[in-house]
Order: C-alpha cells, then structure tokens, then sequence
C-alpha cells in the first residue's frame, strides 16, 4: 500500500494565528515540500484575492513535481478565483456536520448538496480534478456523510477527505468510520485530515490508514489552527515503524527540511 | 477514584515528580506541595515521588496520596516513615524476594513496572517470577502497539494472575495519549500519566490530554473539573524548567486564538462551530487576533469592541492595510496598530469609505 501526503501548511498551517508570510517565502516553502517527494501541496486560498492569488499562479508557472492544489469554500465564485491561478486541482470544502450547516451556513441538508453537486458540476466541466473536504465530519450524521459521497461519487469526484475539523476524534472512532465508508465506496479513495486538539492528530492518522486511508493530511512542525494538525515528520516516523510505509522518505531531510521551513515562519523562534 | 466513566472507575497515577525532580537541585518544596494538590483536585488518585521528594519532604502532607519509586530496600523504609503505602519497583527487584515480603509485611501496597514493547510481550508477563508477592503489574512503553487487540490481552492477564494491571503508556512513536484513552475508554481502571507527558524517551502520555478527551468523549458526563489547568502549568514550568509551547494541546495560551475568516465568522455566529470543547472547561479564554487572514467581519468586530462603527466597504478597504502590515511585520497586529490605521485612513482626508 502507498501512502500519499498531503501537505497543508501553506493553508491550514498558516491560518494559525500569528503566522503571516510573504509570497516569496511561500514559494520557497512550496520548493521545499515538493523536494521532499510531497504528493499534494494545498497552497492556499485563492479567494482571498490580492497576493494570495497572484502567488498561486505564480507558483503554477514553475511546474513543481508535487501537484498543487487550492482550497475552495462551496461557492461558485471562490472556484472562479480558483481557476485563475490554474491549480492540479480544485479542492472544495462541504460542511457535513449539522453545527456547521445550521449554525454558520444558516442553511439545511438539501442546501448543501444541491450547492455541492453545482461546484463539482461547475469544476469538473473545466476538466479539473476536483476533490472534496467533508469538513467537521466527525460531528456529522453518518448517513448523511454517505448520501454526500454517494452524489460527489456519481458526478466522478475519486476522492474524499474526511476532516476532524474539531481533533475530537480517537483512534477506535477512527478506525470504525474509516472503514465504513471504504466498505461502501470501494473505488473513493479517501483522505484523512486530523488536528490535535487532544493530542491524538498522529495516532488517528495512522488509524484511518489502517482503515484503508490512503491520502494523508500533515503540516510541518504539525501547525495550524488551536493545538494544530497532523505532524508530518512524527506521522512518517510512526507510518515507518507500525506499518513499514513511507519507507522512500528519508528522514534526516525531513527533519533538514522543516527546520529551514519553520525557521521561515518564526524566525524569532529560531 | 476520580475518573468514572460508565461502570469503569479509572485510578489515575502522575508521575511528573520523579521525571522533573529528579534533574534539578534547586527544588521549590511549597510550590511542589501546591502542583500535587493542584493534581489531586483534577482527578489524580496517587502521586508518584522517588527517594529525593522524602528527603526534602520527609512527612508527606495529609491528604494527598503518594506512590514511591523504591530503588532498593532502604527505600522501603523510607516508605514507613513517610507514611507511604503505595510503591512502585522494577521488574529486576521482582527477584528480590526479601524486600518484596518486607513491603508486604508492613503492609505497603506494591507495583511492579513491567515493559512491554509488542503485543506478544503482554503474554510472557504471566510468566515472571515472585508475581504472586505484588499487588499489581504496571505495564510500561507499548510503543508500537497498533492493534486494538491489545485491551483483551491486557484484561485476560489481569484475570490469569489474578491481579490489577495498571497501564503507563510510552510516546516514541506519538501514540501514548491514544493508548492512554482508549484504555479508559475500554475498561482498563488503572493508568499512569505525567503532566504534559514529560519523561525521559520522548515520555508518557499527557496527563492533560488524556483528562480532556475523557471529558470530551464521554459527552460532558464525566464530572472533572480541569479549569485550573493553567495554574498547574505555571507550577510546571517553575519547577521543571520547561516552557509551555503556545499550541500545546489543552494548555497551550494560544490554541483558542482565532482569526481565519472562515473560522472567525463561524466562531461570531457560534463557538461550536470551530472549538472541540469550551475554552472554560481548561481554564482558557477565546481571543480574536487581527492579521493577515482576517476577514472584513473580523475587523468590524474587532474596531466595535474598540468602539469604533465602521461599515463592511471601509472594513475591507481597512483590511487591505491590516494584510499589508501583518505581512511586513510576519506577525498579528497589536489593537493599537489596528486604531492607527483606521485613523490614518480616517484623518487623511480622504475618509475610510472614499479610499
């Protein structure tokens, strides 16, 4: 079995409060990761206009190995924004927790997946791959998860990240939802995406691998919003020894590597 | 016995003092006596000490219930005359047969502290010599333990040789506050942590952590006061030296900031949305940061809380700034800086919304 990362400091590491980089620093940090044999760089939000957008196309135009890939909310507009920058992939985020989808979207079930099925619709007419985020998955209705994978499935999206958006999720937790959904959806392939809000990031990772995850989502240094995400180099060292994957990851230049990344983000810290 | 989920009464030793103690010369006795009362009103049911804790404390306060690392038989009877009555030994003195009959004798309840690295090792416990002279097995590391098959094997040992089987799970590969929870969370009533997991070979699993997810797991239902985290992580870092990084989990100052747009609007409408638990339940505050990911929403509320009314177009014009300057200061903006800019834009004659 092949484990793909999928790094997102460059988007959910730096909407940690505090961190602000410059363009140019993305950009080296892009370099970075793609050096390291990442899968998938989630640059960033190109919806957020000015400096934002403009770095991600520019990004596009050095043809890294890493495929790259841009965050979109559920919303026509900000894949448009999207599409200007010409990312590998469009990725789109659906709140699936009834908290998200009644509280903040202020909007129902139907809503959501109308509104999906018009931005996988809108992207994949584009020809693009397009991914989806099952965002606070892990205070969503099960049943409700599996009607959202069934449409994305029909319209040919290949991939689903399931998202512990809060980091409440344990490793049997985990486990058990993981691979309800591969036993439904055998040819989705899925993408786990942890935050260690209970210091468990790492170890629910490797639990959903053992599910049948096959994408995973880190940061480096394990940066992000609260107590942060998953941590690249200690899920790989943890991937390596429980299951003998990532072994073509060399870990003395991960370690190389996030120092220098992490020195860009706070230098003071350095 | 604090910790109580379901029929499951979980005991829950600390052994931060050994592991931070230890190193230092200069320990603050009060200060010390105040973290182990701080332990104890969380949930902690026995404190681990070693041999240097007695003699800079010889009388244990009452109250407080200790567990002494002993080393070797004069140990023992520094269990005696500090009224001690649990302790805790290595595998190695389960050969000792006269100081584990000395520690019966006098009436000290004993654990011995196993490891255990795989699955298999669970088996050969059952096989140690002199089992029958202790009260309970303590299983120490389980590193690269994944399988969840592990908690049966825990539980049949424990029926097989008829003992209490405490378990003190090791981080070298990042999973010991998981093996930690899901021990409780499957039956296991007994295990050993350390304030935010320190220890020697990249340490336990973090006291904190386990506390909180047994909070947030069981629904609310367990009834576990940990809003004086933040104090005990103040006496942590005075006695052990070590610093509390800023997203730490549960303790960590910062991991309740918040300022990504997505995020902050979520939070204004309601905190579920984007907080795992209330920030309350450890002590903690909710804070809005302004800086380079801001939203217009955020700098509205941001300038209304400074008593300033501004509308969504001049926040957005606002923003542009606000973006501009986090970026060249590759930090969040002091609420000072926000005002400057806001007047600034204001007094240049040109007006906010005219810009």
């Amino acid at each position: 079995m092949k484990i793909y990362i999928v790094d997102t400091t460059l988007r959910d590491g730096e909407q940690r409060p505090g961190i602000a980089l410059r363009t140019a620093e993305k950009i080296d940090i892009a370099k970075l990761l793609s050096s390291l044999g990442i899968y998938q760089i989630e640059a960033g939000i190109p919806a957020m206009g000015g400096d934002e957008k403009r770095y991600m196309a520019k990004l596009m135009e050095l043809g890294l190995k890493s495929k790259i890939s841009a965050w979109n909310r559920m919303s026509i507009e900000d894949i448009k924004d999207s599409m200007d920058c010409k990312p590998d992939i469009i990725h789109i985020s659906i709140p699936s927790s009834d908290i998200q989808i009644k509280k903040k979207l202020q909007k129902d079930r139907i809503w959501v997946e109308e509104n999906m099925k018009r931005c996988i619709a809108f992207a994949k007419d584009k020809d693009y791959e397009v991914t989806i985020g099952l965002e606070d998955a892990s205070r969503a209705d099960p049943e409700f998860l599996i009607k959202i994978i069934g449409t994305a499935s029909l319209m040919g999206v290949k991939r689903v990240r399931y998202a512990d958006t809060v980091g409440i999720l344990y490793r049997q937790a985990v486990y058990d939802r993981i691979k309800k959904i591969k036993r439904q959806f055998r040819r989705i392939d899925l993408e786990i995406h942890t935050h260690n809000d209970l210091g468990m990031a790492v170890s629910n990772s490797i639990a959903a691998v053992k599910a049948g995850a096959t994408y995973v989502d880190c940061t480096i240094g394990g940066i992000g919003e609260r107590a942060g995400n998953c941590d690249y180099l200690k899920f790989i060292t943890a991937a390596k020894t429980f299951y003998g994957l990532c072994s073509e990851i060399d870990l003395k230049k991960g370690l190389k590597v996030q120092n220098s990344i992490l020195r860009m983000i706070n230098p003071a810290a350095s | 016995m604090s910790i109580s989920l379901g029929n499951n009464k979980v005991t829950v030793v600390d052994r931060t003092l050994p592991e931070i103690l230890s190193k230092r010369r200069d320990i603050k006795i009060l200060e010390t006596i105040y973290f182990c009362w701080i332990l104890k009103e969380m949930g902690v049911d026995l404190i681990e000490i070693d041999a240097k804790f007695l003699e800079l404390i010889p009388m244990t306060p009452s109250g407080l219930v200790f567990l002494l690392r002993v080393n070797s038989k004069a140990d023992v009877l520094r269990c005696l005359k500090g009224n001690v009555k649990y302790c805790v030994l290595s595998e190695e003195v389960l050969w000792d047969v006269e100081t584990l009959r000395r520690a019966k004798s006098f009436g000290i309840k004993t654990t011995v502290e196993v490891k255990v690295e795989e699955l298999k090792d669970i088996e050969k416990v059952k096989n140690l010599c002199n089992l029958d002279l202790v009260d309970e097995i303590r299983l120490i590391g389980m590193d690269s333990i994944i399988d969840l098959q592990w908690i049966d094997k825990v539980k049949n040992l424990s029926k097989t040789i008829n003992k209490a089987v405490n378990i003190c799970p090791q981080n070298m590969f990042y999973n010991a506050t998981a093996l930690a929870v899901e021990a409780i969370m499957n039956g296991i009533n007994s295990i050993t942590v350390s304030f935010l997991g320190c220890g020697q070979n990249k340490g336990f699993a973090a006291l904190e952590e386990v506390l909180a997810a047994a909070k947030v797991i069981s629904g609310g239902k367990l009834k576990l006061d940990l809003s004086k985290l933040p104090e005990a992580a103040e006496y942590f870092t005075s006695l052990s030296g070590i610093g509390i990084p800023e997203n730490k989990p549960v303790v960590g100052k910062e991991i309740f900031n918040y300022q990504a747009g997505v995020h902050a609007d979520g939070i204004e409408k309601d905190p579920v949305t984007y907080e795992p638990f209330d920030p309350s339940m450890v002590g903690l505050r909710r804070r809005l940061t302004i800086g380079k990911h801001s939203g217009k929403r955020a700098i509205q509320n941001k300038l209304k809380e400074l008593g300033i009314i501004c509308k969504v177009e001049e926040a957005a014009n606002i923003l542009n700034f606000v973006r501009e300057k986090s970026i060249q200061c590759k930090r969040d903006l002091l609420d000072e800086e926000i005002l400057d800019i806001y007047k600034s834009l204001h007094w240049s004659g040109r007006g906010v919304s005219s810009l």
